[in-house]
C-alpha cells in the first residue's frame, strides 16, 4: 500500500517471495520453513553467486552455506521487513570470502553446455549469458536483486553499500545493454 | 522488446536456471554442522550481585548486568563475520549507541554489532574483531566521545556481560572498567567535566528477555532494564519503553519513583539518581556561597523549562532526562533537558534570574546521528531522538479524535476538502491505514478524479495531510523504474534535507514531450520552496528549482492541477 504506483497499475505487483516469519520459525527449529525458503529463493541466490564468482561449483558451495547460515543464525535475526537483504546480504559476505580464499583471479567462466540446457527458450540463454558476461560485476548483481528476487532499489543501495543514485542509473544502463544485446541476437 | 519485457524474460530465465545443489544437500550440510552449534553452551540462570563504583567526577553507580552462558552472535545490520569462532563472552553496552561485542578464547573480539543506528554511526570506521577486549573497549569510548555521544558529567551507560562463569564475567567487567577509566583519565587531562556513569544490574539473562530485545532490537541488557522497570511499575508499557534511551529510561524510573535499587544491586547506599541530586544540591550550595546570593532552584529550573514551552501536552508527557548546574561566563546555570512526544528537549536557564539562554547557530542544524535539532521559540532546542516511543506521534497537536485517530469518513472528508470537491465525484475511493517506521501512522486515502488518481497520506492523530501523490491516469506507469519514495529520496538528499524538517509534501507524475517518465517532488523547508523533476528512470535530476516561499517561484506552471 506504500507503493503508490503498485496500487495503480494493473499488472500485480513485485511478489515478495518469501514470508518473514519463516525465519522465525527455521530459528525455532522447523526445517519444513527452511524447506520452503529453500524452494523460493535457491535459484535467485544460485544466480547471485554466480554473477560474483563466475564458477559453478563456488557458486553451489555458496548456496548451501548461505542456508547453513541462515539455519545457524535465524535466532539473531531482527524482523524489519527486510529478509531478503539480511539473506543476501549474507550470500554475498559469503561470496567475498570465497574470492579471497582462491586469491587469484578466476578466469573468466563461459556457462557451460550443461549448465545452461535446460533453458528451453533461446533468447532466455541469450539474456543469460549477456548478464553473466557483459556486465560489470556491481551491474549484474543489481540486475539480479531486482529482477530476479524483487529486491527494491532502496534495498539494493543498503545491501551493496551505493547511493540510491547509483543502483537507479546502473540498473537502468544495464537493462538498456541487455535490451539491446537480446535485439541484436535476435534479428 | 521493452524494459519490462526484457526483465521479465530475464526473470524467467534465472528462475530456470536451476544448481544441482539439492536441499538435502543443505540439510546434511547443517547435520554436519550441529556437532559446532551444539557445543555452544546454553544460559543457566543465576543471580549474583556486582557491583563497584568507578572513581568519577561524578559519582554514580555501576551497571553490570550478569547473565550466563555463551553463545555464537552476530546481529543483523552489521556485517557477517568471515568464520564462525566460538563466543565464550557476550558483552552489551549502551549509551544511546547499543553495541554488542563477541568475545573468544584470550579475551579476543570475534565479532562486533550495532544495535541501532546510534551504534552503527559509531562502529562506522571501526575494525575491532580479532583486537583484544581491553583494546576494543577503549577504542569505543574514546570514538562515541569523538562523536559527541558522551558529553559533559553523568553520562550513564549499561554494561552488560554474560558468561557461564561469574568469577570469569567479574574478570571481563573489570576489564570493561578499565577501559573506561584508562579513557577518562585521557580526556580529563584535557576536559575535566566529562564522566561517565556506568551502572551494575544482576538480571538473568532469561529467554523473555532475549525475545524482547530481539523484538525490538535492543541489547538484552536494556531489555532486562525495562521489563525490571515493568515488572516494578506494571502500568508502564514495555513496548513504548523499548525506544527510550538508557538514559530517559533511568529518568523514567525515578519519575515513577522506582527506586534504582529495586532494579539493581548496589554495594552503595544510594542510587544513581540521589547522588545526582546529592551532587546538584551541594552545587547549588556552593554557587550560592561563592556568589553571595540565593539561586532558583532544579525544581524551579525545570518549572521554568516546561513554561516556556506554552504546551500543556508537551509538559504533561515530560520526562526529565538531566538537570545540571554548569557556569558560563561566570554566571551559574542550569542545563535542563527532558524527553517528550519523542523529542529531546533541551535548555540553559540562568540559575540567577531564570532567563533562557538563546541558543546559537542557525535556526536547524543536523546533531548526531543525523537527528534535526530545531531552536525553540523562547529558547532551547528540541531533537528529535532517533527512536521515538511507537505510542506517541511527533505532532504537537491534541489528537482529534479518541482510540485510532482519525476516522475513515474524516479522512475522507479531509482528502477531498483539499480538492473542494464532493464525495459523489470521486471514484475508485480507497482508505487504508499504515505503519511506518519512519514515516509513523498514516492514513491513506486514493480515489480518482478527473482521469486522475490522487493519494492523501493523512496524520493518524491529528489528520494533517503529510503528502500529496497525483498521476493523470493516462501516465504509462510501466515506464516508471524509480516509485514515489526514491524520488523523495533523491530530492530530499539533493536538497540536504531530512524528511522531518519539510513540510507538506506534493509527488506527481508524468511524461515529457521526449517521452522520458518523470516524477515531481515539492516540498518547503523553513522559508524557502524546492522542486525537482527526476527522470522516472533512472533517477537522475532533470530539473531543480529553489525559491522564498511567497515568491511567484513557488512552483512551476507544470504543477497546476487542472
Amino acid at each position: 500500500m506504500w507503493i503508490f504506483l503498485q496500487t495503480i497499475i494493473d499488472a500485480p505487483p513485485v511478489k515478495r517471495p518469501i514470508d518473514e516469519g519463516w525465519i522465525k520459525q527455521i530459528a525455532d527449529g522447523d526445517m519444513c520453513a527452511l524447506h520452503q525458503l529453500y524452494d523460493a529463493i535457491y535459484t535467485n541466490v544460485y544466480a547471485f553467486a554466480y554473477s560474483l564468482l563466475r564458477n559453478q561449483q563456488d557458486a553451489e558451495d555458496v548456496l548451501q552455506e548461505t542456508f547453513v547460515r541462515i539455519h545457524a543464525h535465524a535466532k539473531t535475526y531482527r524482523p524489519q521487513g527486510k529478509p531478503l537483504a539480511w539473506i543476501f546480504t549474507i550470500a554475498r559476505h559469503l561470496a567475498q570470502d570465497k574470492c579471497r580464499e582462491r586469491a587469484h583471479i578466476q578466469p573468466l567462466e563461459v556457462l557451460p553446455p550443461d549448465d545452461t540446457h535446460q533453458l528451453e527458450h533461446a533468447e532466455h540463454r541469450i539474456l543469460l549469458h549477456a548478464l553473466l558476461n557483459d556486465l560489470s560485476e556491481e551491474d549484474r548483481q543489481i540486475v539480479i536483486l531486482h529482477t530476479a528476487v524483487g529486491m527494491k532499489h532502496r534495498e539494493i543501495a543498503e545491501v551493496m553499500n551505493l547511493p540510491l543514485n547509483t543502483v537507479l542509473s546502473r540498473h537502468y544502463r544495464a537493462i538498456k545493454k541487455l535490451r539491446s544485446i537480446a535485439e541484436e541476437e535476435y534479428k | 522488446m521493452t524494459t519490462k519485457q526484457c526483465q521479465h524474460q530475464l526473470a524467467i530465465a534465472l528462475a530456470e536456471w536451476r544448481p544441482s545443489t539439492s536441499f538435502e544437500d543443505v540439510a546434511h550440510a547443517i547435520q554436519e554442522n550441529r556437532d559446532i552449534v551444539s557445543s555452544i553452551p546454553t544460559f543457566p540462570q543465576r543471580h549474583r550481585p556486582v557491583s563497584r563504583w568507578l572513581p568519577l567526577v561524578a559519582a554514580a553507580c555501576v551497571i553490570a548486568i550478569i547473565g550466563v552462558g555463551s553463545l555464537l552472535f552476530w546481529r543483523q545490520g552489521g556485517s557477517v563475520p568471515p568464520v564462525v569462532d566460538h563466543v565464550d563472552t557476550l558483552v552489551d553496552i549502551d549509551v544511546n549507541p547499543g553495541i554488542e561485542i563477541s568475545v573468544g578464547a584470550s579475551d579476543q573480539v570475534v565479532a562486533v554489532e550495532a544495535v541501532n543506528a546510534d551504534g552503527r554511526q559509531v562502529l562506522e570506521d571501526l575494525a575491532l574483531q580479532q583486537q583484544p577486549l581491553s583494546d576494543a573497549v577503549e577504542v569505543l569510548f574514546r570514538e562515541m566521545i569523538e562523536q559527541g555521544y558522551i558529553v559533559g558529567e553523568n553520562n550513564p551507560v549499561l554494561v552488560t556481560v554474560e558468561n557461564a562463569d561469574p568469577s570469569e564475567a567479574d574478570r571481563i567487567h573489570g576489564i570493561i572498567n578499565d577501559g573506561v577509566d584508562t579513557v577518562l583519565s585521557e580526556r580529563n587531562e584535557s576536559e575535566k567535566s566529562l564522566s561517565i556513569s556506568v551502572t551494575n544490574q544482576t538480571v538473568e539473562a532469561f529467554d523473555a528477555v532475549k525475545q524482547f530485545a530481539h523484538k525490538h532490537g535492543i541489547s538484552n541488557g536494556k531489555a532486562a532494564f525495562i521489563l525490571s522497570i515493568v515488572e516494578q511499575q506494571p502500568t508502564l508499557e514495555a513496548d513504548a519503553l523499548a525506544d527510550y534511551t538508557f538514559a530517559a529510561l533511568a529518568a523514567i524510573a525515578q519519575h515513577q519513583e522506582i527506586p534504582l535499587s529495586e532494579l539493581v544491586d548496589y554495594d552503595a547506599e544510594d542510587g544513581l539518581w540521589d547522588l545526582i541530586v546529592d551532587d546538584l544540591v551541594n552545587e547549588v550550595q556552593q554557587a550560592e556561597a561563592t556568589l553571595g546570593t540565593s539561586l532558583l532552584t532544579p525544581e524551579k529550573a525545570k518549572h521554568l523549562a516546561l513554561e516556556g514551552l506554552h504546551n500543556d501536552w508537551i509538559a504533561e508527557n515530560a520526562l526529565f532526562v538531566r538537570v545540571e548546574l554548569e557556569w558560563k561566563a561566570d554566571v551559574p546555570m542550569y542545563r535542563v533537558e527532558f524527553v517528550s512526544l519523542g523529542y529531546l528537549y533541551e535548555y540553559a536557564i540562568s540559575a540567577v534570574d531564570g532567563t533562557f539562554e538563546n541558543p546559537n547557530s542557525s535556526t536547524t542544524t543536523t546533531g548526531q546521528s543525523g537527528t534535526i535539532r530545531s531552536t525553540l521559540q523562547g529558547g532551547g532546542t528540541r531533537t528529535d531522538i532517533d527512536t521515538p516511543p511507537t505510542k506517541t506521534t511527533t505532532t504537537t497537536t491534541a489528537p482529534t479524535a479518541e482510540g485510532d485517530g482519525i476516522s475513515d469518513e474524516q479522512a475522507k472528508a479531509i482528502a477531498f476538502s483539499r480538492l473542494d470537491i464532493e464525495e459523489q465525484e470521486a471514484s475508485d475511493i480507497v482508505v487504508s491505514r499504515d505503519r511506518h517506521s519512519r514515516y509513523g501512522d498514516i492514513v491513506w486515502v486514493r480515489f480518482s478524479y478527473r482521469e486522475t488518481v490522487y493519494a492523501y497520506h493523512l496524520n493518524k492523530s491529528s489528520g494533517d495531510v503529510l503528502r500529496t501523490f497525483c498521476l493523470s491516469e493516462d501516465t504509462p506507469v510501466e515506464e516508471f523504474n524509480i516509485d514515489e519514495w526514491d524520488a523523495l529520496e533523491i530530492a530530499l538528499t539533493q536538497a540536504g534535507v531530512q524528511m522531518d524538517e519539510c513540510g507538506e509534501q506534493t509527488i506527481m507524475f508524468g511524461v515529457d514531450k521526449n517521452q522520458i517518465p518523470y516524477i515531481e517532488v515539492i516540498f518547503a523547508v523553513r522559508s524557502c520552496s524546492y522542486y525537482y523533476r527526476i527522470n522516472g528512470r533512472d533517477g537522475s535530476i532533470i530539473t531543480t528549482t529553489t525559491a522564498p516561499l511567497g515568491s511567484n517561484h513557488d512552483a512551476p506552471p507544470s504543477l497546476i492541477v487542472k
